[in-house]
């Protein structure tokens, strides 16, 4: 053993170049994992923590305060399966607000302020812990809409009656329940007095306009082991307190939302670890055996000495271990830096403040796990050593490194081309791996591009929009669309208008949100089947489709209120609203089930200069509504850039990342074939040969890997990426993607790694310039 | 009169060891002529190698001249230094030197492709003559490691001609080879002179000498002695051996 550990210890000094590679691609492994991992745990922890502290029960239902009947109460009170439900109340403001006098496009709810808020210092780094109470006319906005709104900032909006409420920013808190990124909420918290005004002030649902709707939220806590969806179920049967509910979810939902995106990481994190850990394995593998075809001779020497074959190949895997254990360990210390980075980061989406800690022995376990993984296939890799005879190694003859292979490409002109194909053809085996994990890198690279381009945000924050937007929407109903459109068509004879109708209902048992549009092409595309035409068809997203078991052909019930109606499902879509928990009908189908609100209204124009003819004839013709020019929705626009840049952040990330272990990887090959060929080489320059000849012979042999490695992955990624994506998707509601069509997608990731290859295998080959012919000549 | 195809003045040559400098060359001159067949002789150590390479710069001297057409090696730039070495010289190893993973065709054709004047079909046709001439066209598509050595310094030596070069160096080319082979490679070589090659030889081999139409004796890096013979025939080679043994061993070889 002692003299085993000389001879890695000479190896590890005299061969620096592959261990620290190897290190290094596992460093970048290492820190991947931990990060995402730990960034997961933190928030899964602080999420767990604040749900406790806010006291949020398994249940939530939220009722607008005038449906909260006694029979409810009764119904809530007296249930076995309840161990406890406390009421609260929120006021929906159905209001744009005024932010400093302009009209913000968001929608705001009011919620009292108790000793549990959480208010946070100036950058957002931790919680105030002196007296946060609020003023009369003060807020606390939550942490997502920083953006939008800051210190100082004057809220304004008016009851039914005209009295103006005008509430000034104090600073930001965190909403532990609603306050993440992913949940269209917005809940505030205001001073009890005003709590107390405003309630006052409140609309009525008989009111035909609603500027202030108080809401009740039944936080149920259920008796042990008691599953919340059973119990709405059973309450529902006994007060239909879930159809007139708002919504419903289980605390389980809830947290989900908030941990969407980290969830989703770590699942991408995952695959790219596995494909990672791949790749390492491959160039190990290679390097072993390059290192054994040089090192025959020692090899040999060593066996005539009396080592076993055994010895030696513990030798390697002793070596390689040590490699990767070193590379671990820095990955775990530089994770605490990275992980904080990371940490900041998704702060954007889950808005909740966690603590930057490093999961360590988890992942210290998870490296051990690769590294125990690694020596198998080290170990495996050294069987070749069993081969080596003493006798030959020592009589100098060497077993050859190259074979006449029949694929040998004739070396002709332009000769760096010719030289660095023959190069790959006579060392088939060892180039072989190496397109394996070109194709595996971009495999991911594809895949990656493929999930930012797909997470189109516009398909996110699918709105309708168009040239004239009609607001006012109380009084309007779809019945009413055709009247407005004739309207509209005799200023400007192209121009149609497009309404949106959108209430949740009560799919088999579940509340679901339902969206009908006054014209078909509004209607979310079918993934699968078609979209609905008949006031009998409705579409459904795949979510749906699991929850309920029903399936294209079979029919469905939807209740809403007092109406039951039959459906027959013609087809999927998918979307992220709702966490693609959604329904689509025909705005036939919405009126059959009594619900025509109109929840969106546009005008599309043919002809853009009759924008005020129109306008003006609207508003004449009309007095209940008002149209106006559609500007984008800054707000939406916001959380669009939000996202799209974390998506591009990403991107970035791994894009980066795979680039970096892509260099190490070339930089590596470089030198392991540098110093295979080094004789060749210098025989290369003595027959008249210039240094950048055989620098683009390098380059270009790697180059022709990686357009090979590339075409692999390109092939792979066409047959796996969609189901692999959709499996990884399917919590963030993304249940079918639009197949990366455009070439770019495809490509673009090929092109990059390609060019950076031939950049980096040309920058790696410039020892060539310092083998000197003389280097023939001493040998 | 002769014509001077190669020449030094004050070459030097030093090496960097152990921190210190170790001086090979100190100020050699020589004169090497056109059409001659020169040998370099001189004992173990004594710096031949070292000549041989930087004459031909294969390495660069640290100091004096090498002027070949007017022109200084020693100040030359690699890309200079690299036509030379496929344009105007020719080297022979004595460990051959063929690039291990191309046929022994392609080992001839490489540098013939570096050369601009022919075309690639020329050089082709061109290693195909110097095949046969060498005796290895049967053996063509073989790579190094499937030929003997003595097959594999012909086909070295094709290679260092393929494009005619004006000087051709040779750093003991028999040095690896067997009796029989060494004959072989000695007689390509006599034949080469014969047509009007240039050569430059270093060799060890007293018998291998004897091939030369002029010896230079070298020690300690400077040039002490040169004997100038008519051209080579067979029949007179037993008294040619004589004459050059008794004159290395006046020179203390
Ligand atoms: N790279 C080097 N570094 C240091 N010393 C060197 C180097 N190359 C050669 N030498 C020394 O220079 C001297 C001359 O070497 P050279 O190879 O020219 O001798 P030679 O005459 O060719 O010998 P031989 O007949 O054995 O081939 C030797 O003493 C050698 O040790
Ligand atoms: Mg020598």
């Amino acid at each position: 053993m002692k003299s085993i550990m000389k001879l890695v210890t000479a190896d590890l000094r005299t061969k620096k170049g592959a261990f620290i590679g190897i290190a290094f691609l596992m460093m970048l492994i290492v820190i991947s994992f931990t990060g995402t991992v730990s960034n997961n745990d933190d928030l899964i922890k602080a999420v767990d923590e604040n749900f406790a502290q806010a006291d949020c029960g398994d249940l939530l239902i939220r009722l607008y305060s005038d449906m909260l009947s006694d029979d409810i109460r009764d119904a809530v009170n007296n249930d076995p399966h309840i161990s406890r439900a406390r009421y609260d109340s929120t006021l929906m403001i159905y209001q744009r607000p005024h932010v400093n006098g302009e009209e913000m496009e968001i929608l705001l709810e009011l919620s009292e302020y108790t000793d549990n808020c959480k208010v946070f210092n100036d950058d957002c780094t931790a919680f105030l812990t002196g007296d946060t109470a609020l003023q009369k006319g003060e807020i606390y906005l939550p942490y997502k809409l920083r953006t939008l709104m800051h210190t100082g900032d004057v809220i304004t909006f008016t009851a039914n009656d005209g009295t103006e409420f005008s509430l000034t920013v104090k600073g930001l808190y965190q909403d532990p329940i609603f306050g993440a990124l992913t949940v269209s909420s917005n809940r505030c918290i205001i001073s009890p007095e005003d709590h107390a005004d405003i309630t006052e002030k409140a609309s009525h649902l008989t009111d035909r306009a609603r500027n202030i709707l108080a809401c009740t939220d039944i936080n149920i806590h259920t008796t042990d082991g008691h599953s919340p969806y059973e119990l709405k179920k059973e309450l529902n049967d006994k007060c239909s307190i879930i159809d007139m509910s708002l919504y419903s979810p289980s605390r389980e939902e809830l947290e989900d939302n908030i941990k969407l995106f980290t969830n989703v990481g770590v699942r991408i994190v995952f695959v790219y670890i596995v494909l990672l850990v791949t790749v390492v394995i491959i160039i190990m593998a290679n390097s072993i055996s390059s290192n054994i075809e040089m090192e025959h001779t020692d090899l040999g020497i060593l066996r005539s000495q009396g080592f076993t074959q055994m010895q030696i190949r513990l030798k390697f895997v002793i070596e390689y271990t040590i490699a990767l254990a070193a590379g671990a360990v820095i990955g775990l210390i530089l994770s605490y830096p990275a992980c904080g980075a990371l940490i900041r980061l998704f702060m954007r989406l889950s808005c909740t403040l966690t603590s930057t800690d490093i999961s360590i022995g988890k992942c210290a376990a998870l490296s051990l796990l690769i590294i125990l993984i690694c020596v198998i296939f080290i170990f495996a890799a050294t069987a070749k050593i069993s081969k080596l005879s003493p006798v030959r190694a020592i009589s100098g003859i060497s077993e050859d490194m190259y074979f006449n292979s029949r694929l040998n490409i004739p070396v002709r002109k332009p000769l760096p081309l010719s030289i660095a194909l023959r190069q790959i053809t006579s060392d088939v085996k060892n180039y072989a791996g190496s397109i394996l994990m070109f194709a595996i890198l971009i495999f991911f690279l594809i895949s990656i591009s493929v999930f930012v381009s797909s997470f189109d945000t516009d398909a996110v924050y699918k709105g309708m929009n168009g040239d004239i937007k009609i607001t006012n929407l109380g009084s309007l109903t779809l019945s009413d669309h055709d009247s407005i459109e004739n309207v509209i068509k005799q200023k400007d004879e192209g121009a149609f208008l497009s309404m949106e109708s959108s209430h949740r209902m009560n799919i088999d048992g579940q509340q679901i949100m339902v969206r009908a549009y006054s014209r078909d092409k509004d209607l979310f595309k079918p993934t699968y089947g078609r979209a609905p035409v008949y006031d009998n068809e409705i579409m459904i997203t795949n979510s749906v489709s699991r929850s309920t078991g029903k399936e294209i052909g079979d029919s469905i019930q939807i209740k809403y209120i007092s109406t039951t109606e039959e459906f027959v499902i013609t087809g999927y879509f998918s979307t992220v609203n709702e966490y693609g928990v959604m329904a689509c009908l025909t705005a036939d189908g919405i009126k059959k089930m009594h619900y025509e609100d109109i929840s969106e209204c546009y005008v599309t124009l043919s002809d853009r200069s009759k924008a005020n003819e129109v306008i003006n004839a609207l508003n004449s013709s009309f007095d209940m509504l008002s149209a106006e020019r559609a500007k984008e929705n800054e707000s939406t626009k916001k959380y669009k850039k939000l996202i799209d840049g974390l998506l591009d952040i990403i991107g970035y990330v791994i894009y980066s990342m795979s680039v970096l272990f892509a260099s190490v990887i070339v930089v590596m090959m470089t030198r392991s074939a540098f110093l295979r060929e080094r004789t060749d080489l210098g025989i290369y320059k003595a027959v008249g040969m210039v240094s950048s000849t055989l620098r683009t012979q390098f380059a270009v042999r790697f180059l022709v890997v990686a357009v090979m490695g590339s075409l692999m992955g390109s092939i792979a990624s066409a047959a796996v990426t969609k189901p692999m994506l959709t499996s990884m998707l399917k919590i963030a509601g993304i249940t079918e993607f639009e197949a990366a069509s455009d070439i770019l997608t495809l490509t673009m990731p090929s092109a990059i790694v390609c060019a950076g290859i031939f950049a980096a295998a040309y920058l790696a080959s410039h020892k060539i310039k310092k083998i000197e012919v003389r280097e023939l000549i001493t040998e | 009169m002769k014509n001077i195809i190669l020449s030094s003045r004050g070459l030097c040559k030093s090496f960097a060891h152990n921190g210190g400098q170790i001086h090979i060359l100190t100020g050699l001159d020589v004169d090497i002529y056109e059409g001659d067949f020169t040998v370099i002789m001189g004992a173990s150590g004594s710096g031949k190698s070292t000549t041989l390479y930087s004459l031909s710069g294969m390495d660069r001297a640290t100091g004096g001249q090498v002027l070949y057409k007017g022109k200084d090696i020693v100040k030359m730039s690699e890309k200079e230094l690299a036509s030379l070495r496929h344009g105007d010289f020719g080297f022979i190893f004595q460990q051959m030197h063929l690039v291990s993973n191309l046929t022994l065709f392609e080992n001839i054709t490489v540098p013939g492709y570096l050369n601009k004047s022919r075309t690639a079909s020329e050089t082709d046709k061109r290693a195909d003559e110097l095949m046969e001439k060498m005796g290895i066209s049967h053996i063509k598509t073989h790579l190094p490691g499937q030929c003997s050595g003595g097959e594999q310094q012909r086909c070295a030596i094709a290679r260092a001609v393929i494009n005619d070069p004006a000087l051709l160096f040779a750093d003991e080319p028999t040095g690896a080879l067997n009796k029989r082979n060494t004959t072989e490679v000695l007689d390509l070589m006599t034949e080469l002179n014969r047509s009007g090659q240039s050569i430059l030889m270093v060799t060890h081999d007293a018998r291998a000498a004897c091939r030369a139409s002029r010896i230079l004796y070298i020690e300690d890096g400077k040039m002490i002695g040169s004997l100038d013979l008519p051209p080579y025939e067979k029949q007179d080679e037993k008294r040619r051996e004589v004459q050059v043994n008794a004159w290395l061993t006046a020179n203390g070889f």
